[in-house]
């Protein structure tokens, strides 16, 4: 079985594009949480999240992360590779095409103009793949199970190169606040009644959403040793599972993420005391923190109480459909620089939640083998094992 | 090109047309006005029939006793479309100033009737939601081909669903550049495995063919190949938007397996826009 490189990564934080913007929030533990600016939240319980500067249409964060990514690799296009997408569509266009036929108004002031096509998310896909010249070979895939999309993404595109199916696979997801979004999770009484993302703390009262998202390109290693290409990463396995238990909501023993553990550790042939960090999921919410630290005991057993944890939603809020992708990223950060980045907010243990979770300060460390956690609407759960590119041998 | 042989073991399908494959072929000939399909209410989903013909697929299958082990089936669920019933309604309640209803939080991805699924059946294996620029029979199948080799996964059933509504009409006229299209209610799926005989594909002739009875052959899905705009401009708009590809090819397998078609024999998923895919089925 063939063995699967990240060589390129195009990055968004709420803080800006790229690593720097990465260093200086996500590793630093600088949260990014502020009063919603995109538009008016009178309406709401939930008040802030964590926007970016970016003023394009979702689409657009998707083409330029896309670039970047491209850049990174030292590839022109994605002739001959194939492009797997974690992503929804863009709300703005759909609440666009209504509020034209409710009220006549065809634009609303603070919002770019977003044609309704670009709602579909695989229109994002041909999109990308026709403005970087695809082939008609390449495979093309669109996924768009929620929470859990572009890391099931960054899954699929490991088989396909393990599998013997592609040698380049563009990988990501991406996600900007939308009115629309916001609505539903306030509906859901999810966000945080503090405005403030305190993932594994006793007084965590819930989630908030940012914007954000990350594109991969991974590929076979001796494809990208061939052309020279710089690796930063190894995908060494990954795991997916359903928890069986619940339409929204965790399982409370944590079953389903455990057995997505399982299988990332049994898919990379590593055992559970190789691990150095745990990159959490990490929502902030009662339930979810708690089903997840259950889940990691589990599956680790008493290396569980060794492996830093942490959850940079606290610092990014959640990206949604691009989280999983955007995490990815921030992981081979986190090797590269040999920093754990912090869980921020943290204010004090909760009895349920009982492992080293890095509070509020960065902490230096040597990152050889990571596995980054993610979870879904659905009880759907995914793990990606990661590797230091210095153990890429042989 | 992919080229991992999966079986057929088993197809549902419901539609205005009612629950049969049959049903579904004489549809797509002479389709009928009506546009809705029956299916039976799923508790806790509400305003939308895209949880409720989810559900009846899965169902179907689970029912059947196709499914050998419920830990070890893999679901791919794919529309290119979406949910619009339920995507439609949160963002005109949103507009009119109604406070959304917590319900539609969830239901607005398809993971929670999957979730819901999981529930009822105790599926603990891998579940995924697709989005598609045209029929939908690739992605599918090419994600069924990469699921089926995974030590975890026995069988995989893929599940194609599609909505009929007004701005899913409009968009579809704007995707297919005008092309009339219909769309109405209506999901189709099929229970695959990964073939456990002779790899059809190596062998590259009949003779890796493997007979069910007397009456009925297995039929296997062996290839899917990318195809170029010029390849499939000639065919005209068919009635299944954005499912049609998988809809022909339960209707091919079905009549295949009775004698009914030669095999091998090909379907096509038509990318909105031109071109897509060829996918080869033999017995």
């Amino acid at each position: 079985m063939s063995r699967v490189v990240i060589t390129g990564i195009g990055m968004m934080v709420p803080g800006g594009f790229g690593e720097a913007a990465a260093r200086s929030t996500v590793l630093a533990g600088v949260h990014q949480f502020r009063p919603v600016t995109r538009f008016d939240t009178t309406p709401f319980r939930g008040k802030a999240a964590a926007e970016s500067a970016f003023g394009g249409s979702l689409l657009e964060l998707g083409l330029r992360l896309t670039q970047e990514a491209l850049d990174s690799a030292g590839l022109a296009d994605l002739s001959g590779g194939s492009l797997v997408l974690g992503i929804q569509g863009d709300y703005n266009g759909l609440q666009q095409y209504w509020r034209a036929r409710m009220t006549g108004e065809h634009g609303h002031p603070s919002q770019q103009t977003v044609p309704v096509v670009e709602f579909l998310p695989a229109y994002h896909l041909q999109t990308i793949a026709e403005r970087y010249g695809m082939s008609p070979d390449g495979k093309r895939l669109c996924l768009n199970n929620a929470c859990i999309a572009s890391s099931n993404a960054l899954g699929v595109g490991y088989e396909l190169i393990r599998q013997g199916k592609a040698g380049t696979v563009l990988c990501g997801g991406y996600s900007l606040v939308t009115e629309e979004m916001f609505a539903k999770f306030d509906s859901g009484r999810a966000f945080a009644q503090d405005g403030r993302v305190r993932a594994f703390s006793a007084n965590r009262s819930g989630m908030l959403l940012g914007d954000g998202g990350a594109m991969l390109v991974l590929e076979e290693l001796e494809h990208a040793r061939r052309r020279g290409a710089l690796i930063r990463a190894e995908l060494l396995g990954w795991g997916l599972s359903c928890d069986a238990y619940h339409v929204c909501q965790p399982h409370p023993d944590g079953a389903g993420m455990a057995l997505a553990i399982e299988r990332a550790l049994r898919s990379a042939g590593l055992q559970p005391d190789q691990l150095d960090y745990i990159h959490a999921h990490g929502t902030g919410t009662p339930l979810n923190d708690r089903s997840e630290t259950a889940a990691i005991k589990q599956a680790l057993g008493d290396a569980a109480y060794r492996t830093p944890i942490s959850s940079t939603k606290s610092v990014t809020g959640h990206i949604l459909e691009g989280t999983g992708a955007l995490e990815t990223a921030l992981s081979v950060l986190a090797m590269k620089e040999g920093v754990l980045p912090p869980t921020v907010g943290y204010e004090g243990q909760d009895a349920s939640c009982d492992l080293d979770y890095v509070p509020n300060e960065p902490r230096r460390a040597r990152l050889r083998k990571v596995v980054n956690l993610n979870a879904s609407f659905g009880g759907n759960n995914t793990a990606l094992v990661l590797g230091h590119p210095e153990e890429v041998a042989g | 090109m992919s080229r991992t042989s999966l079986r057929i073991v088993d197809m549902a399908c419901v539609g205005p047309w009612g629950d049969t494959i049959e049903g579904m072929a004489s549809y797509i000939e002479a389709p009928a006005l009506q546009a809705q399909a029956a299916a039976a209410q799923v508790p806790g989903f509400i305003e939308s029939a895209f949880p409720p013909l989810v559900y009846q697929m899965i169902r179907s299958h689970m029912d059947s006793g196709n499914v050998r082990d419920p830990a070890r089936l893999a679901i791919v669920l794919a529309s290119a479309l979406g949910d619009t019933g339920t995507a439609d309604c949160a963002s005109r309640n949103l507009l009119a100033g109604q406070v959304h209803n917590p319900l539609l939080f969830y239901q607005s991805v398809p993971n929670s009737i999957l979730g819901y699924a999981a529930r009822q059946y105790g599926l603990t294996g891998l579940m995924t939601a697709l989005a598609h620029a045209g029929d939908g029979l690739s992605a599918l199948l090419e994600t069924a081909m990469l699921y089926s080799e995974l030590p975890d996964v026995e069988q995989v059933l893929i599940i194609g669903v599609e909505l009929r509504s007004d701005r899913a009409d409009e968009l579809l006229a704007e995707l297919t550049e005008g092309k009339a299209m219909r769309a109405c209610d209506q999901a189709v799926s099929l229970l695959l495995e990964r073939s456990s005989g002779e790899d059809v594909s190596e062998a590259g002739s009949s003779e890796a063919r493997v007979w069910a009875d007397d009456t009925t052959a297995v039929v296997y899905i062996e290839e899917v190949r990318g195809q170029s705009a010029a390849d499939s401009s000639d065919r005209p708009a068919r009635p299944l938007a954005g499912n049609q590809g998988l809809a022909d090819l339960a209707i091919a397998a079905s009549r295949i397996s009775r004698g009914e078609m030669a095999a091998p024999a090909a379907v096509y998923d038509d990318l909105f826009g031109g071109g897509g895919y060829a996918v080869t089925l033999n017995r």
